[in-house]
């Protein structure tokens, strides 16, 4: 059947059915040729959800990288990635397509959560979304760094950052030309403005959305406001403050 | 001594205000900065009603900033035509939401330059 018609054909058809995984994979098993275009839908959001066990699945499954469907995944979720050791990091680095990822990196039973092993995995990604309790600085603006291609960034924690005494500001960062996403409690958010208003290549973000918690993170947004006021053009504002502030300038 | 400027950000569209408390002063305060000849949308999400407070004193003083902003956005909508938008967040908060404005904003309601939004956020 496959043969009698044409290439282009076969994948409107396909296209059709993206919101349909049963029906996609009853097509994958009709024959070689359909594969390619199905994993392409099948595959395009991929969640490594309580991870350790979800990577060991897809390694038993794609043995080899080069030749998994890991280059069809789009979106990426990683929930807890202490289940992340080296042994999978050429799997990682098989979602080489991915444009946005995100990742909740909770603590539980004081196993170490790392996200060294996502560093520099990801060259195409866009948006990346990190969802934690307590990380360095050095590792998650490690990971920002290490994506030349990042436009947004959301970050949402409900502890304290992790200074690290051996910081340095990279050398490089990407250009962060799209949306900057700030939820965070604690003193987060003033950490990760900091560190945000270090980064070499300066920021361009168009959009910024941000919770405040205390009149400190109205004046880290408007130090963010103030390194992105050519080009910011929206910003969204949550206030959980009663008071008003002093005097802060853009 | 409690000024909240936005007239550096010169290329500003697009401005959401959410507020959890009754204190709408910090929101003023950064209306009357914005500089951006590009503003082209104003939206507020109110807090609950249960969070306005019931003594005399503090209301006045809650009551004077609403009316403070309420005669802003007018002032918004007769120079640069801008209508703002006030976002709910339930489907049936809208009919409580519209009894709640007339009493926060009311040269607004009565001018019909307001509109009620569902919050996407």
């Amino acid at each position: 059947m496959s043969h009698s018609l044409p290439p282009e054909v076969l994948d409107l058809i396909v296209n059709h059915l993206r919101g349909e995984p049963a029906t996609l994979k009853s097509c994958c098993i009709v024959s070689k040729s359909w594969i390619h275009r199905t994993r392409e839908h099948l595959f395009a959001h991929v969640n490594f959800f309580a991870a350790h066990r979800r990577i060991e699945m897809w390694v038993e499954a794609f043995p080899d990288p080069t030749n998994s469907p890991a280059h069809h995944t789009r979106t990426l979720s990683i929930h807890y990635p202490q289940a992340i050791e080296s042994v999978y990091a050429d799997t990682i680095c098989s979602f080489s397509s991915v444009v946005r990822l995100d990742v909740i990196a909770g603590q539980w039973d004081e196993e170490t959560v790392s996200l060294v092993p996502l560093h520099g995995s990801f060259p195409a990604l866009r948006s990346l979304h990190l969802t934690f309790v307590s990380l360095p600085d050095s590792e998650i603006f490690g990971l920002v760094c290490s994506l030349p291609l990042l436009e947004d960034l959301k970050f949402c924690s409900f502890g304290l950052g992790q200074r690290d005494r051996r910081w340095t500001a990279p050398s490089t960062s990407p250009k962060l030309t799209g949306s900057l996403n700030l939820n965070m409690e604690a003193e987060g958010f003033q950490f990760i403005a900091r560190r945000l208003l270090d980064l070499p290549n300066g920021l361009h973000f168009t959009t910024i959305v941000v919770t405040w918690f205390s009149e400190q993170d109205a004046i880290s947004t408007m130090d963010l406001v103030s390194r992105c006021s050519d080009t910011v053009q929206s910003l969204d504002i949550a206030n959980s403050l009663s008071g008003t502030f002093h005097s802060v300038s853009v | 001594m409690t000024e909240f400027d936005l007239s550096g950000a010169t290329k500003l569209r697009d401005v959401v205000f959410r507020s959890t408390r009754a204190n709408v002063k910090w929101i003023n305060e950064a209306l009357h900065t914005i500089k951006s000849g590009n503003l082209q949308r104003i939206s507020l999400e109110l807090p609950r009603r249960s969070h306005f407070p019931i003594g005399d004193v503090i209301w006045e003083k809650v009551h004077r900033e609403w009316a403070d902003l309420d005669h802003l956005l007018v002032q918004f909508w007769a120079s640069r035509s801008l209508r703002p938008k006030v976002m709910y967040g339930l489907r049936n908060q809208e009919e409580e939401l519209r009894d709640h404005l007339a009493g926060l904003l009311p040269e607004l309601t009565r001018r019909g330059i307001i509109d009620l939004v569902q919050s996407p956020r």
